[in-house]
């Protein structure tokens, strides 16, 4: 059941799914654009709030509904996506935020809201199609391609989450891409033959750095290293404090006995931080935070220096570098080794970040996209380059007509409407070994059947085509996916037999032989986790598959050959077979089923 | 085009793309028997191919078969794509090793194209094992031990070819040592220049 897809219909997008904001960008002809909702805002929160009178609120108008309605308003889910339930990030969440989870199927975590009882993904998805709705208005046409981003150290089970958001909310997942990676490409990675690059993300909740290595078209990650609970938050929360303190000194009323007055502070906080970037000197006013003496309302001024400001934020940024440091020593590489630094996130817009950064990197940053939207603008550029190449091919014909005159380039550009599209002359193959034969004629047979090689005379190596198929011209670089974390087995002992390790480029396929470990064994499974650690226990499990009723045989005398297929949406498919008798199981790993 | 004999020109020539489709069909029909270098199109010589040949090569070949290339063909010819780009990436990936490397040429010189992958994978590790001893402790029978010695006084001078060169007559004077074998790889996955600064 392969549903045949259709290219170039609607639009491609970008879209960087952020913990606290997501952004959306589109790219065409070599344009790259972030596209902005009605009120000309580039963000869209990542919140959602299921309203009393029955309406789903996503974005700013979720976002306000957080203090006074905080049981039905979800933030942060980024954080939670493909958890499982009783996960220590589970239950962390569960005592500092304010809505409700509890225990779903196969231990799915859900979200109990007034909408119902929701897994993560839904609620993600709801942001999603936000983003999608941002998208189709500014740009005028149906959108039903993305590229989302995600960290990179997110693993299958988190990413696999994501792709189900996206879905849900009505889109084709082109690719799933880091967002270090997005950042380089914006910043038009693969321009130098190899390069190191450090992405510093200093985000709204979360800091992550994350060290590539770019060459080949293959982006790698040497080393990634993060804090998911430092972000610009944290320096709001500083600047919040010293509010209150001043309010009390200059009033004697304690803001922190009033949700609403603590929300104005908050946002006042985050207002001067905002100012600081640009101005030495900021102020907000403040008005009726209480009354005073006689009922008279209560006015508040305060102002803050960049300097003061710096120093509330300083421990903060000291603490981005520790963790520089730590990514560094996993890598072994050196600071000077790198080619550059980009910085993505807002906190990264602070002259302090900017100035630690430069002097511990010892050079200047790369900052010329906006931060904050430097991640969606790269996976635009991917979306782009993607879907280019879908446009410059003919559409398959229906299968009909596939005996019949080849039709498929007409066909295809009535599909693509706007334009003509050419098709790129086929270049001349980029060499020809010498002492190999040509490729026989191929006018002859029928177009678009398969062609079937020959059977060869047993003892005859077969020998490789001698040519490659014709590449696309004039496309930028060719970005080859990688796994993020090792993919093991769990062996005997509760140990780990790495089977695809990590940046093995996907797709990929990998086979693994086992015997039985004690005599008449009529069962084997297969654990698949995913992670660095060299016990099973210590990494992520992903699921397992079981072959029954084995042959009785003596220990180590029956031998199960698995084989481990990572194909290019992310799904592991599993398969094991009994060498003896041919007997095949197989299994789809669909990392993360459902929920999740 | 120009070649193709004149009564055939009534037949109209597929479409870049269909031509494409039919090369990669023809590609997945034996890539699971040729071997690496055949595959990324790089030449047999004694010495293997350079790394920069391979990562040359592995570009070239990427940029050929990569899935992204055939989103919108059919499904039996995104399947033979995936295919091939997956066995390509595994030739890059053993060919870039250097330990890898040094397991799959020997493994090619004795006739097999494509041994398992699982297999080499834990001569390497038995190699990297090896590597950590000095030769002499690996050795058993005073030949094979005096050569030892030679080699790993070499390796500490960093003359890495004398030591390869005593090291193959250790495994001469001792064809059964599969220690001396793994430390004769490991020597020779030195000899061949690390990928990329060393970081692997």
């Amino acid at each position: 059941m392969h549903a045949v897809r259709s290219p170039g219909l609607g639009a491609a997008i970008g879209i960087d799914l952020g913990t606290t904001n997501t952004v959306v960008a589109h790219c065409a002809g070599g344009q790259t654009a972030v596209l902005l909702d009605e009120q000309g805002a580039n963000l869209l929160p990542s919140v959602v709030s299921f309203h009393p009178d029955g309406r789903t609120l996503v974005g700013r108008e979720a976002r306000k509904r957080r203090v006074i309605d905080a049981e039905n308003t979800i933030f942060s889910v980024k954080r939670l996506i493909g958890r499982q339930w009783g996960t220590p990030e589970i239950d962390k969440a569960r005592q500092i935020f304010s809505f409700q989870m509890e225990e779903g199927p196969k231990k799915q975590p859900v979200i109990v809201t007034r909408a119902g009882k929701l897994p993560f993904p839904a609620i993600s998805a709801l942001v999603v199609k936000r983003a999608k709705e941002i998208a189709e208005a500014a740009l005028g046409v149906v959108v039903d391609r993305a590229v989302v981003t995600v960290p990179a150290n997110f693993n299958d089970l988190q990413r696999s989450a994501t792709r189900r958001a996206a879905k849900e909310a009505g889109l084709e997942v082109l690719r799933i891409l880091n967002e270090p990676t997005a950042a380089a490409l914006a910043y038009g990675l693969g321009t130098h033959a190899a390069e190191k690059l450090a992405v510093y993300d200093f985000g709204g909740g979360t800091f992550d750095l994350t060290l590539l290595e770019v060459s080949d078209d293959v982006v790698e990650v040497i080393a990634t290293a993060g804090d998911s609970f430092l972000g610009g938050d944290d320096i709001d929360l500083a600047i919040e404090g010293q509010m209150v303190r001043a309010i009390i000194a200059d009033h004697h009323l304690d803001p922190r006995t009033s949700v609403e007055v603590m929300a104005l502070v908050r946002a006042a906080a985050e207002h001067l931080k905002i100012q600081l970037t640009k101005q030495e000197l900021a102020h907000v006013e403040l008005k009726s935070i209480g009354y005073g003496e006689g009922g008279v309302a209560i006015d508040f001024k305060y102002q803050l220096s960049r300097t003061q400001l710096e120093r509330l934020a300083k421990p903060y940024v000291d603490r981005t570098l520790a963790v520089c440091a730590d990514a560094l020593r996993a890598s072994k590489l050196d600071k000077s080794e790198f080619d550059g630094v980009i910085l993505v996130g807002g906190s990264t817009r602070m002259p302090l970040v900017q100035e630690r950064v430069e002097s511990w990197f010892g050079r200047p940053p790369r900052i010329e996209w906006n931060p904050d939207e430097v991640v969606a603008v790269g996976a635009a550029v991917l979306a782009a380059m993607l879907t280019e190449k879908d446009a410059r091919r003919p559409a398959p014909p229906p299968a009909a007509a596939a005996r019949a005159e080849p039709r498929a380039r007409t066909a295809a550009f009535a599909l693509g409407g706007t334009e003509p599209m050419v098709p790129p002359a086929p270049k001349a193959p980029f060499f020809d070994m010498p002492g190999l034969p040509e490729p026989p004629p191929m006018l002859e047979q029928a177009p678009n059947r398969p062609h079937t090689e020959p059977p060869l005379p047993d003892g005859v190596a077969p020998m490789a085509p001698s040519v490659f198929p014709v590449a696309p011209t004039g496309d930028g670089p060719l970005l080859i996916d990688v796994t993020p974390l090792t993919l093991s087995v769990e062996i005997v002992g509760g140990y780990v037999d790495k089977v695809i390790p990590r940046n093995t480029a996907v797709p990929c396929t990998r086979t693994r032989r086992f015997a039985t470990s004690v005599d008449q064994q009529r069962e084997l499974m297969v654990r698949v986790c995913q992670g660095e650690e060299d016990r099973a226990g210590r990494n992520t499990s992903l699921g397992e598959l079981v072959m029954s009723d084995l042959p009785p045989a003596r220990r180590g005398d029956l031998w199960i050959e698995v084989s481990f297929a990572l194909d290019g949406d992310g799904i592991l498919h599993v398969s094991a077979k009994d060498e003896g008798t041919g007997r095949e199981v197989k299994t789809q790993m669909r990392i993360g089923a459902e929920g999740g | 085009m120009a070649s193709v004999p004149p009564r055939r020109l009534s037949v109209r020539p597929p479409t870049p793309e269909l031509e494409r489709d039919r090369v990669v069909l023809r590609w997945a029909a034996v890539i699971d028997k040729i071997d690496y270098l055949s595959m990324l199109r790089l030449p047999k010589t004694p010495a293997g191919p350079s790394d920069a040949d391979v990562r040359r090569a592995y570009r070239t070949f990427a940029r050929a078969f990569h899935p992204d290339h055939f989103r919108a063909a059919s499904q039996e010819v995104r399947d033979a794509a995936a295919k091939v780009f997956s066995a390509g990436a595994e030739a890059y990936g053993v060919l870039s090793e250097p330990l890898l490397r040094v397991r799959y040429l020997k493994a090619l010189a004795g006739g097999q194209a494509r041994p398992r992958l699982e297999d080499l994978e834990k001569a390497t590790r038995e190699d990297a094992r090896a590597a950590a001893q000095p030769a002499a402790a690996l050795a058993k029978t005073p030949g094979a031990k005096a050569h030892g010695e030679r080699a790993d006084k070499m390796i500490e001078l960093g003359e890495l070819a004398y030591a390869k060169a005593a090291l193959e007559q250790a495994v001469h004077a001792e064809p059964g040592n599969a220690g001396l074998a793994a430390k004769l790889a490991a020597v020779e996955a030195r000899l061949y220049a690390p990928r990329r600064g060393g970081r692997r």
